[in-house]
């Protein structure tokens, strides 16, 4: 009995030591490209919100909705600041880039990298038709959304007027903290 | 989201196990003919989610973690929820066996309900600490029972009418699951 | 001589006859994309899965060849996922959980205690394909439905055109079990046709 117990044992020993091998094997394959196309993801998401992309260095995060900051310089000045923010949208948190050149106070662009939102309605907030909108308003006043926007304002989705309401907050939170901390005062 | 209020609610009304992220629909589907399988199935659903969320949570940061091993979460996670339910099947048998009879034969099948492999990689997957994982847990199981005993009343009650022979069963039942579905699309805009 | 491919495609189809894999049938249909993902993604864990344990079964006692079977499961379902975000991450972040999902579910277990244990390596490839194929072309079905009428769109292309108004709530949860309800309905009653005829 006691050997028919060991030889089990041992089978499963082999077995799964055998697997955790060959897991472990392909794990050692696959991290460089995983790594790789992760950080090369972040670094387009930082091209797509602020072109003008300098080197990056990383700022303190006020934390609430605020999750990080980066700073961008080109030439040794400072050209702008890309912000992450998490407002609550319908299905939960959004995560949202946000791009804010410097001195001029203009958004670059925005992109939801993460949402929760409902397919079809909310999810559209992640297509261009309405992420692309954002590039170049003037953030010297905080952004409106609207139903029927003109001027400055960001049309809304159709249907979706919480989701829209939610991404806008974020980005003047953004917004109100750059011309708090990084607008030498000319805000 | 994140206040044990929150997480309850979100995982009972919100999220639902079943109707919004459909997993455990197999059991769900399988065991909703009467009420009583079904108490029996959300029983013995609850007991093993929460311990195995607590093994899952212990093993995850205790070892996995700092070793470095989180890949290897999946095949420890059901090899560890495996031998669990083997260890409660046992252990029922021999010291408490009124419950046995009641869970008994729900537990063999529980190891491949996708609903507790599913928790505990959520639970991982939201960084949620012990006590966050523990209220997410008792919330799913709360959430999964709502909606297995009232499912089974209502299927209950569909043996007795007319209908075409081919929606018989399964296919009126998915449709029954689905009014309940957009029941709780009512909730998703609550904080 | 393929007859073990054919049976797993029509007449044992994991999904639509034996009702088994319910749960990924229901999450990964809301694009076409996602449920072509979904069922690749599927086939190889069960091409893998067959093919080893049909490999290994001599060396298998009877009593440990379910926890066996489940090491061997969970290892290629991690593999599979490790190079789905290593090569394909778009399907990788849309299938989300269920991918290590697919560990519990019920076709893979099935397959390897009802088929690859008893039979050598050829039969259990074909097994494999058969059903890997039956289960791909059962989300499929189910998926085109909810992306055609639930966005007007295939595959992401806009195929309806501007005029069509697109039933949204067939790509929500609740539109998932209708319109499985529908499909199950429409198995049912070709299948109630058939016996008439043949019965």
């Amino acid at each position: 009995m006691n050997k028919f117990i060991s030889k089990l044992t041992l089978t499963l020993l082999i077995l799964c030591a055998i697997c955790t091998a060959l897991v472990a094997g392909a794990y050692g394959l696959t991290k460089d490209t995983i790594e790789a196309r992760a950080a090369a993801d972040v670094k387009a998401s930082y091209k797509q919100v602020f072109p003008q992309l300098g080197d990056l260095t990383q700022e303190k995060a006020p934390g609430g909705i605020i999750q990080d900051i980066k700073c961008s310089k080109a030439g040794g000045k400072v050209n702008g600041y890309i912000y992450t923010v998490t407002p609550s949208g319908y299905g939960g948190e959004l995560t949202i880039m946000v791009g804010i050149s410097s001195p001029d106070v203009k958004l670059t662009g925005i992109k939801v990298l993460k949402q929760n939102e409902t397919p079809g309605l909310g999810a559209k907030s992640t297509e261009p038709q309405f992420s692309d909108q954002f590039a170049g308003k003037n953030l010297k006043s905080p952004l409106e959304v609207s139903k029927q926007a003109k001027g400055e304002e960001i049309q809304a989705i159709t249907a979706a007027t919480i989701t829209s309401r939610a991404v806008v907050k974020g980005v003047n939170e953004a917004r109100d903290h750059y011309m708090k901390t990084y607008s030498q005062g000319k805000g | 989201m994140d206040s044990t209020f929150g997480i309850i609610f979100s995982a009972i009304f919100v999220t639902n196990i079943i109707l919004s992220q459909f997993l455990g629909l197999c059991s769900f589907l399988g065991v909703s003919k009467s009420l009583k399988n079904s108490l029996g199935m959300s029983a013995a659903v609850a007991f093993v989610m929460i311990l195995a969320t607590i093994l899952s949570w212990v093993i995850y940061y205790l070892f996995l973690v700092p070793y470095d091993l989180v890949y290897l979460k999946t095949l420890v996670f059901i090899l560890s929820i495996a031998t669990l339910v083997q260890l409660v099947e046992m252990f029922m048998k021999k010291n408490m066996p009124t419950l046995h009879k009641a869970m008994g034969v729900f537990l063999p099948l529980i190891t491949t309900n996708c609903a507790i492999l599913g928790i505990a990689l959520i639970n991982v997957q939201r960084d949620y600490t012990f006590a966050q994982s523990i209220t997410n847990a008792i919330g799913t199981a709360a959430g999964y029972t709502m909606a297995i005993v009232l499912f089974s009343c209502l299927r209950e009650r569909l043996e007795g009418p007319e209908m075409p022979q081919c929606m018989r069963n399964l296919p009126i039942a998915l449709i029954t699951a689905s009014c309940m579905s957009i029941a709780l699309m009512g909730m998703s805009g609550i904080h | 001589m393929l007859k073990e491919l054919t049976k797993g495609i029509i007449k044992e189809n994991p999904l639509f006859v034996q009702l088994l894999g319910v749960c990924p049938s229901l999450a990964t249909t809301g694009s076409l994309t996602n449920a072509l993902g979904m069922g690749a993604a599927f086939t190889m864990v069960l091409i893998g899965s067959n093919l080893i344990i049909s490999a290994i079964k001599s060396f298998i006692p009877e009593q440990v060849r379910i926890p066996s079977y489940i090491v061997v499961i969970a290892s290629l379902v991690t593999v599979i996922e490790m190079l789905m975000e290593a090569f394909v991450p778009d399907i990788y972040a849309a299938l989300g959980i269920f991918i290590p999902l697919i560990v519990v579910n019920c076709i893979i277990l099935g397959r390897a205690e009802a088929f690859a244990s008893k039979h050598g390596l050829w039969s259990s490839l074909q097994d494999a394909v058969g059903m890997g194929i039956g289960f791909t072309l059962a989300l499929a079905i189910i998926a085109t439905f909810r992306e055609l009428l639930g966005t007007g769109k295939l595959l992401g292309i806009p195929v309806l055109g501007a005029a069509y108004h697109p039933m949204l709530i067939l790509i929500l949860p609740a539109g998932a079990f209708i319109t499985m309800g529908f499909v199950f309905a429409a198995v049912n009653y070709l299948r109630q046709r058939n016996e008439v005829r043949h019965g």
